[in-house]
């Protein structure tokens, strides 16, 4: 066995690049961005920045960047969880289920639900090794089977208390959002935890080996997706005083969508920034509203998602990496 | 560290200690179990039967091998020593993070020093610490891992290959860089398919065969290469 001889491979991934390639590449999900916003406002003859939209702007770029802001972590380590608007459904559940009492326990109970949904899942992919992507399928179908239980079969909706309705304040969501952006950025970019869901991404079985531990930080991942989608569904509740089967509807595929149009690789890796998460959210938002200013449909605007999502993918992906998709 | 009749599907009762200072080299056929020996001291694989002491502690998994100043390299350099497609700097810092952070927080100028120390002290060919690890060649890339376990202050070091696909002037390199270790007190374990860097290395070599401890020579200018392929083989 000669084996000492086999040379390395010469780098096949990440050349290097000339520097302004890298600039331009970088630059693409702001001037998406630019462009996008742009687009919308002439469309819709000013009417994205008017005063009368700006609270309805709001409220969409919220939702979805909640909802990108908590996968960030999970697709940095090339992880994904599909369970997110199952999860924010039961939740809205739970809420339902303790406002008679106080409407004050409806954010800590939203949060709660949300984090045991999030370490379950995180015991199904790190510990039962099950693929990320058909457990949490799995689980969102359980979820959404348990939810149905509840709501009766269909669309069926509860209505909750309307005193919640205190809690739809477009000056508290805007607050939140920061916060919450303002909190992951710092766990993203200021702690260890960043690195190691980076370095998962990078390559599992080298980070494993230099001492990280993958099973805990793959269920906090969950644990924080679980968490956002408890405060989506807290927000959306509010919004409409109803818990539906509809509560977080879309939540984890728009945060995939933003996540991804920001520059997100789907194998997560060191190439994950938490810009990504801010400007694909706004990307995101901005075109939800823009379609609804257009006076689409629901079911156009899901169309055009869905097409939206595949090219960028088709464009973005890094087919030497797919081996590290698993 | 103590390793007691260890056992596996591959490695049938092998017992030595090694002690500071020392570079114990450990050869035989490729498919002889050594490679596996490494993973089972590393605690990658568990062992059916026997045990691993350092400083007297049991060692059980990784992340205790860790804990207790075990750095290891991987055969497989690309695969399991490195994120490739990762940074030198993040490369680097992995095993240390935790000395790094000031409580919950990490900040991004000390890991940034903690690189540049550490990749300067092993002089890596580089642009800077945030080039992708994918960039390096064999060599500095081996230099990376090694710096990761020299910044982690581990004190037991298990190569396995650890000139494995790299050049010959990157290659006396790291047998200066063993030999300092081995000068700072550092317990080496050089599990090599590569004879003369075995006997030109190992204060003691360790010949494996069927998994079995075939034959052990002290360090003596007599040693040969044929008298260690006779006990491989």
């Amino acid at each position: 066995m000669k084996n000492n001889i086999v040379l390395t491979p010469v780098a096949a991934e990440g050349k290097t690049q000339p520097e302004w390639v890298t600039k331009i590449k970088a630059s693409i999900p702001f001037v998406g961005l630019l462009l996008v916003v742009l687009f919308f406002q002439i469309i819709s003859k000013g009417r994205l920045f008017s005063s009368g939209n700006i609270p309805v702007l709001i409220n969409d770029v919220f939702t979805v960047m909640l909802g990108a802001l908590g996968m960030s972590f999970l697709m940095a380590q090339g992880m994904f969880d599909l369970s997110m608007a199952s999860t924010a459904a039961i939740c809205g559940i739970t809420i339902s289920l303790v406002i008679p009492y106080s409407i004050w326990l409806a954010l800590p109970v939203a949060l709660l639900t949300g984090l045991f949904i999030g370490l379950i899942n995180g015991f199904i992919v790190s510990r039962l090794r099950v693929p990320d992507l058909v457990g949490t399928l799995a689980m969102s179908y359980t979820l959404t089977g348990v939810a149905e239980l509840f709501l009766g079969k269909g669309s069926g909706s509860k209505a909750v208390s309307a005193g919640i309705l205190v809690f739809d304040n477009i000056i508290l969501k805007f607050i939140t959002l920061i916060l919450v952006a303002l909190l992951c950025l710092g766990i993203y970019n200021y702690t260890s935890y960043g690195i190691k869901c980076k370095a998962i991404g990078s390559r599992r079985q080298a980070a494993k080996l230099s001492g990280v531990k993958v099973s805990a930080v793959i269920t906090v991942a969950y644990i924080i997706t679980g968490i956002m989608s408890g405060l989506v569904a807290f927000f959306s509740v509010s919004r409409s005083a109803t818990s539906s089967i509809e509560t977080g509807f879309n939540l984890h595929f728009n945060a995939m969508l933003a996540l991804t149009i920001g520059g997100m690789s789907l194998a997560g890796g060191a190439s994950s920034r938490f810009r990504y998460a801010i400007i694909g959210g706004l990307c995101i938002g901005v075109i939800a509203n823009g379609l609804s200013l257009w006076g689409l449909g629901s079911l156009a605007q899901q169309l055009i998602r869905g097409i939206i999502f595949i090219s960028v993918i088709a464009i973005t992906l890094n087919r030497k990496k797919m081996e590290n998709i698993k | 560290m103590d390793v007691c009749h260890l056992r596996s599907s591959k490695i049938q009762d092998i017992s030595f200690q090694l002690h500071k200072g020392e570079v114990l080299g450990i050869g035989g056929l490729t498919d002889c179990g050594m490679h596996e020996l490494g993973r089972l001291l590393y605690g990658i694989i568990p062992p059916d039967s026997g045990y691993v002491l350092a400083f007297g502690h049991h060692l059980k998994g990784i992340d205790c091998a860790i804990a207790h100043g075990i750095g290891y390299l991987s055969k497989n350099r690309d695969d399991e020593s490195l994120m490739t497609a990762s940074t030198i700097r993040d490369n680097i810092c992995l095993p240390s993070l935790r000395k790094l952070s000031t409580g919950p927080v990490l900040l991004p100028s000390k890991t940034l020093s903690f690189a540049n120390k550490w990749a300067d002290k092993l002089n890596v060919k580089m642009q800077n610490v945030d080039q992708y690890v994918s960039d390096l060649s064999g060599g500095n890339k081996q230099k990376v891992v090694i710096a990761k376990w020299l910044g982690y202050n581990a004190d037991i070091f298990i190569m396995d290959c650890p000139t494995r696909g790299i050049d010959v002037g990157v290659k006396a390199a790291i047998y200066r860089l063993i030999e300092q270790l081995k000068k700072d007190g550092k317990a080496i374990v050089m599990i090599s398919e590569e004879l003369p860097e075995l006997i030109g290395m190992s204060d003691r070599v360790l010949v494996i065969k069927n998994g079995k401890e075939s034959a052990w020579f002290d360090r003596s200018p007599q040693l040969s290469e044929t008298t260690i392929i006779e006990y491989m083989i």
